[in-house]
């Protein structure tokens, strides 16, 4: 057994009493014995064929504990939302705007669990332990997260802006947040997930996000990664949709030496829409695994999908995106695609855009590009009076732009902008060529 | 005119999508021997009608349409085209892959083989074709390029022209043939069009704008308006059209 | 005997069908695989001494191995010990005497592919050989291969005759250890084709398995070895046009190409082993290996293929590009109709310097059937100037059927260029009316569309057999549509 499963397993036994009693208490017991069932994943395992967890597997991660807040940056400034901050793994009630939490149908999951202990299974049909066996994992763990639940037809005035913020103390904790979102028939609402974390902190942070949309119903959800390079990552997000309503999901994993996403999408009704937004930014010896699923399972429903990645030095991403449209779910519109920078030597990506048909009525397209910088533009830039650096780092910050832009939220893309320019290292003098 | 004469006799046709209508109780006469102008404003149902008449599937379709004696909504699309029916299509299909000549090819001897004559072999074929193309003034490259495939706008309404003239239907029904043509290619589309001109064929030309008249001269110009035809008259009709707009006749009907 | 097997049995073993158990003759073993059947079929096959310690070498590793499953086709288990592993030639009692014992069936595709009459004997297996004068063909051709230097001859001549040419080249691009049916095939083949292309010479026709029509039979487990030398030119067609009769469930063929500095191979392949029954009874389970290498400098190998036929298609022709500047290519056309299962593509690895490679895959699927593209660009660090360009393009036909698009794509160097695109979508209802419009059948229109879908593909084979394709696709996509 590893490390880290021994050190989980330790933990396990250890951990705070389960909220909501008795059954949360089972749930969690049944998904731990899953995740050990099924264990970390091996070199043989497909679905995680580019991501091996060698040299996380030898580490070992405590629980989280409550420790003093020493800074005071926290998260994305000025952003007008309604903030629910976790510090190293548990809430702080001090950073977060609780009076605004029962106006608005949120909860904290502890609490919420109390209410019902029904919510411990989650949202959605439980997914197979055998592939998500991190899933399983952050089930039985499941204490500290938040819940959303919007009535019908209700509009969220403010994004709902989760921090997951950790640290740097003295222990490597693992932490498994919890987010589950219903969203009622016709509501609204826009939600931020911003895992971020102070530099050299080294926790392993196991995340899981549950989305049920009713009819109609329209949410904006945004994952932001943006750990410390030396940091474990894990996120889940399991979605599904009912008839017109629409997700869009914007996910940015830009931090931590090793950070997987795992998302899958249920588009179970006509005029269901999902759009998907990625970008990936690595550099140094980061590796970022995304990967997404979409299924068609009814007649009539859209995806888009568009991600993006830029390689540094010597880091690694891998993508995998997959769509699915199930037998009779004819008038299916999936388009996907995924264009690749590679800057540098050592840097290495592997994607593979998937598509699955079992329905003859559809329009279903992917693409994958791997290159490097334009070199006419680059040399139009030069003639220009543009030095090379940074008309490299122009082209470079335009590439990933498409992606920035379609950040609804200003304060969230000046945010993602500021940091873009930070990560390309001729950038720095080129602040106002750049308009956002 | 004697009944003999009539090609193609519509009578009380309704036509709607997904229960919206867009045709209603529309009658029309179209003789041997006849160009008529069909004229109206965009959403009027006018390209709806001639897609009804070449048999395009997913329409509800009441009411009857006599072709050459035979009802033409029983019969296939392919039924009505070796029968002589064109449809000159607004937004000509591209099929990538497929070369323009064997389609053409395939397409006339379906044709012949329908009335019973010995199919063309490629060198006569090619005789028929290079005549039609330097009518149509253009270059004989075009054949080996796949159907409509990365033309232009006017490169393929000009190739539908060309299927035109090398079919040689008996009733030609021309779709917006006119848009998106610039005024040398309006000069060579037209001429096209009157070399086929001939008392025992017809022409129905479905246009927005009047100005393809000034080049093909209609014996009919029809109004249509919300499904149905408004008015009918001479090609006076299509100059008092161009001149007031189409609000004219809608003002009239509401003050009628 | 349980369900299973008896569909095993049904699937896999051809013979038992035709009541012929028992009468082993002296070129037919019993069923079943062990050391002493590697053993007995290399000695006859008179094997040279490193052949047999090949294939025992291939054996114990095969041993060793399991069935792959990742493909994303479905069938039964197949009981390697219920096969064969020697029984061709056919004895003449097997085959069908004349025509009128071959499934009408048959006989009206060939017809339907213009297939002269004496060619449909041979074709459908009939057992008189007299009926051609394809020997004198053979003979002639050889005779002015010779001439240039060329050897082409069956796998099994060149073990005894070429056993220098062999011992230096066999397995080289595809190891017994490459795969679970490659390795078998290392243990078992029997016959296949010899190709030695000399230096500088550019092969003087074109070859063909046609020209070794006494060869036609040795399917099962085929080994094909295409060497050329420094500069030298060839092109080599696999296959047939025709559908073949043949009733080795399980098809596990081997192609091993070497292109030396500047020599370019051209592979066209037409496969179209018998696709089993409306109903998905019987077929062929064709899963092959090949594998290019373009060894030398400035090397091109190009694979073509058609594939209409087989119950189950497992192959990914592919191109190692070592050489600096060298080119792959891979185009395809594959087409299921009825309950057909078709996993195929290619792997393109590039190593040496500013190696090329281009994929144009087109994909249809009809009824229930099922159709897979899978590919893997991979771009090795120090590749630099590496460019891949791949399409791949999927056409539905019917709600039932499904077409799958897996890419894998692998870069570890900066400065590669890799391109993927791929679409799928149902017929175009659109081209179809405008078709019939203009007077075209609803089935001809269909045709047409099609065969413009695959265009790409058919213009890189020779000229008569594209047209052949061509007639093979609507053959094939029969009652697909209406």
């Amino acid at each position: 057994m590893s490390a880290m499963i021994q050190s989980l397993q330790d933990n396990f036994s250890r951990q705070p009493v389960a909220p909501g009693g008795d059954y949360v208490h089972q749930v969690r017991e049944k998904a731990m014995k899953e995740f050990l069932n099924t264990g970390l994943p091996g070199p043989r395992d497909e679905y995680w064929k580019y991501t091996r967890l060698r040299i996380f597997a030898k580490r070992t991660f405590g629980l989280p504990q409550e420790n003093a807040i020493t800074g005071s940056d926290f998260g994305i400034k000025n952003l007008d939302a309604i903030r629910i901050v976790f510090v190293d793994g548990l809430y702080s009630p001090a950073l977060s705007d609780e009076s605004a939490f029962a106006e608005n149908g949120i909860r904290l999951l502890a609490d919420a669990l109390r209410d019902d202990s029904g919510l411990a299974g989650g949202l959605l049909p439980q997914p197979d332990p055998a592939i998500h066996q991190f899933a399983a994992l952050n089930r039985a763990f499941q204490d500290q997260g938040v819940v959303l639940e919007l009535a019908a037809e209700r509009e969220l005035p403010r994004p709902l802006y989760l921090l997951f913020h950790s640290q740097k103390t003295g222990q490597d904790t693992a932490s498994h947040p919890r987010i589950l979102i219903r969203s009622g028939a016709g509501s609204k609402a826009s939600v931020i997930e911003h895992y971020n974390g102070e530099e050299k902190t080294a926790g392993f942070c196991n995340a899981l996000t549950e989305i049920d949309l009713a009819s109609g119903a329209q949410l904006t959800h945004y994952r932001i990664q943006t750990e410390s390079d030396t940091a474990f990552h894990v996120g889940s997000l399991f979605a599904r949709q009912a008839e017109d309503s629409r997700l869009v999901s914007h996910n940015l994993s830009l931090g931590g030496r090793l950070a997987r996403t795992n998302m899958q999408f249920e588009l179970m009704g006509r005029g269901a829409e999902l759009v998907l937004n990625g970008l990936y930014l690595v550099s140094g010896k980061q590796h970022i695994d995304n990967h997404t699923l979409v299924n068609h399972r009814k007649p009539g429903a859209s995806s888009f999908q568009d991600y993006r990645g830029i390689l540094n030095d010597k880091a690694r991403a891998v993508f995998c995106g997959k769509a699915v449209v199930h037998p009779d779910a004819q008038q299916t519109v999936a388009t996907q695609s995924n264009r690749n920078l590679l800057l540098s030597h050592g840097a290495e990506i592997d994607t593979q855009p998937v598509l699955e048909i079992y329905a003859d009525d559809v329009q279903c397209s992917h693409g994958a590009t791997v290159g490097q910088l334009d070199t006419n533009a680059l040399f139009y830039l030069k003639t220009r009076g543009v030095p090379e650096d940074e008309a490299r780092s122009l082209l470079t910050f335009a590439f990933a732009e498409d992606v920035v832009l379609r950040l609804e939220n200003q304060t969230l893309r000046n945010a993602i902008t500021e940091h873009l320019i930070g990560r390309l290292p001729e950038m720095k003098n080129t602040d106002e060529l750049v308009t956002t | 005119m004697s009944k003999n004469n009539i090609l193609l006799s519509i009578n009380k046709l309704s036509v709607s999508i997904d229960d919206k209508p867009i045709l209603r109780d529309l009658s029309l006469q179209v003789a041997a021997g006849e160009v008529h102008a069909i004229m109206g404003p965009n959403g009027s149902g006018k390209s709806t009608l001639a897609q009804v008449l070449a048999g395009r599937e997913g329409y509800e379709v009441s009411g009857e349409v006599s072709y050459l004696g035979e009802d033409l909504l029983d019969l296939s699309p392919e039924e009505r085209a070796w029968r002589g029916l064109f449809l000159a299509f607004q937004y000509p299909v591209e099929i990538p892959g497929v070369n323009n000549v064997y389609l053409l090819k395939a397409a006339l001897n379906a044709q012949r083989k329908y009335r019973g004559e010995a199919p063309l072999d490629a060198f006569e074929f090619l005789t028929v074709i290079q005549e039609k193309m330097k009518l149509m003034q253009i270059d004989e490259s075009f054949l080996n390029r796949s159907v409509n495939a990365g033309f232009s706008g006017c490169e393929k309404k000009r190739n539908e022209i060309l299927q035109m003239v090398v079919l040689e239907p008996r009733l030609a029904v021309l779709d917006e043939t006119d848009s998106g043509l610039d005024i040398d290619a309006m000069k060579i589309v037209a001429n096209g069009v009157n070399t086929m001109r001939d008392p025992e064929r017809a022409i129905v030309l479905v246009t927005h704008y009047q100005r393809l008249l000034d080049y093909i001269k209609p014996d009919k110009v029809h109004v249509l308006a919300d499904g149905q035809i408004v008015r009918s008259g001479g090609p006076e009709l299509a100059l008092k059209l161009e001149e007031k707009g189409y609000d004219w006749l809608r003002q009239e009907a509401v003050s009628a | 005997m349980s369900k299973q097997n008896q569909e095993l049995e049904k699937f896999v073993g051809g013979q038992y069908k035709h009541g012929f158990v028992t009468d082993i003759q002296s070129d037919t073993i019993p069923p079943g695989l062990d050391e002493s059947v590697v053993r007995l079929v290399s000695k006859k096959k008179k094997e040279p001494e490193f052949m047999l310690d090949w294939r025992l070498q291939a054996f114990a590793h095969w041993q060793t191995m399991e069935t792959p499953v990742w493909a994303h086709v479905h069938y039964p288990p197949i009981d390697f010990q219920e096969i064969s592993y020697f029984s061709a030639p056919k004895t003449p009692d097997d085959a069908p005497r004349s025509l009128d014992e071959v499934d009408p069936k048959l006989l009206e595709t060939y017809d339907k592919l213009g297939i002269p009459l004496h060619e449909r004997a041979r074709l459908a297996g009939v057992a008189v050989d007299a009926v051609f004068d394809s020997v004198s063909v053979a003979t002639t051709f050889k005779a002015k291969l010779a001439e240039s230097g060329v050897i082409f001859c069956p796998f099994s001549e060149a073990v005894r005759e070429h056993p220098a040419l062999l011992e230096q080249y066999l397995g080289s691009v595809v190891p017994y250890a490459d795969n679970f049916y490659a390795c078998l095939n290392s243990t078992v083949f029997t016959d296949g084709s010899f190709v030695f292309i000399p230096k500088g010479v550019r092969c003087p026709m074109e070859l063909s398995t046609y020209f070794r029509i006494n060869e036609a039979k040795t399917g099962q487990f085929e080994r094909t070895l295409i060497i050329a030398e420094e500069g030298s030119h060839v092109s080599y067609l696999e296959g047939c046009t025709a559908p073949m009769r043949d009733e080795n469930q399980l098809h596990a063929a081997v192609v091993e190409l070497i292109a030396l500095d500047d020599a370019r191979i051209k592979y066209a392949t037409v496969q179209n082993w018998y696709p089993g029954d409306a109903e998905g009874r019987g077929g062929i389970y064709n899963f092959v290996t090949k594998r290019g290498d373009c060894r030398g400098d400035n090397s091109h190998i190009s694979w073509t293929q058609v594939e209409t036929g087989s119950a189950i298609t497992w192959k990914y022709p592919s191109c190692i590009l070592r050489g600096d500047h060298s080119v792959g290519e891979f185009y395809s056309v594959a087409v299921t109709n009825n309950l057909q299962q078709a996993d195929t593509g290619t792997k393109m690895i590039h190593i040496g310097k500013n190696t090329k490679s281009t994929i144009i895959s087109k994909g249809i699927s009809a009824g229930r059937a099922s159709t897979a593209y899978r590919g893997l660009v991979k771009v090795l660090t120090g590749a630099t100037g590496a460019r891949n360009f791949t399409q791949c393009d999927s056409l539905l036909m019917g709600d039932r059927c499904a077409a799958h698009t897996f890419p894998y794509i692998e870069v570890k160097e900066p400065d590669a260029q890799i391109e993927h695109e791929a679409t799928t979508s149902k017929i175009g209802e659109d081209e179809l009316f405008y078709c019939r419009q203009r007077g075209i059948e609803e089935e001809d229109a269909v045709n047409m569309i099609v065969n413009g879908f695959c265009k790409e593909v058919f213009k890189e084979l020779p000229m008569e057999f594209a047209v052949e394709a061509q007639n093979l696709l609507a053959v094939s996509l029969e009652g697909a549509v209406g």
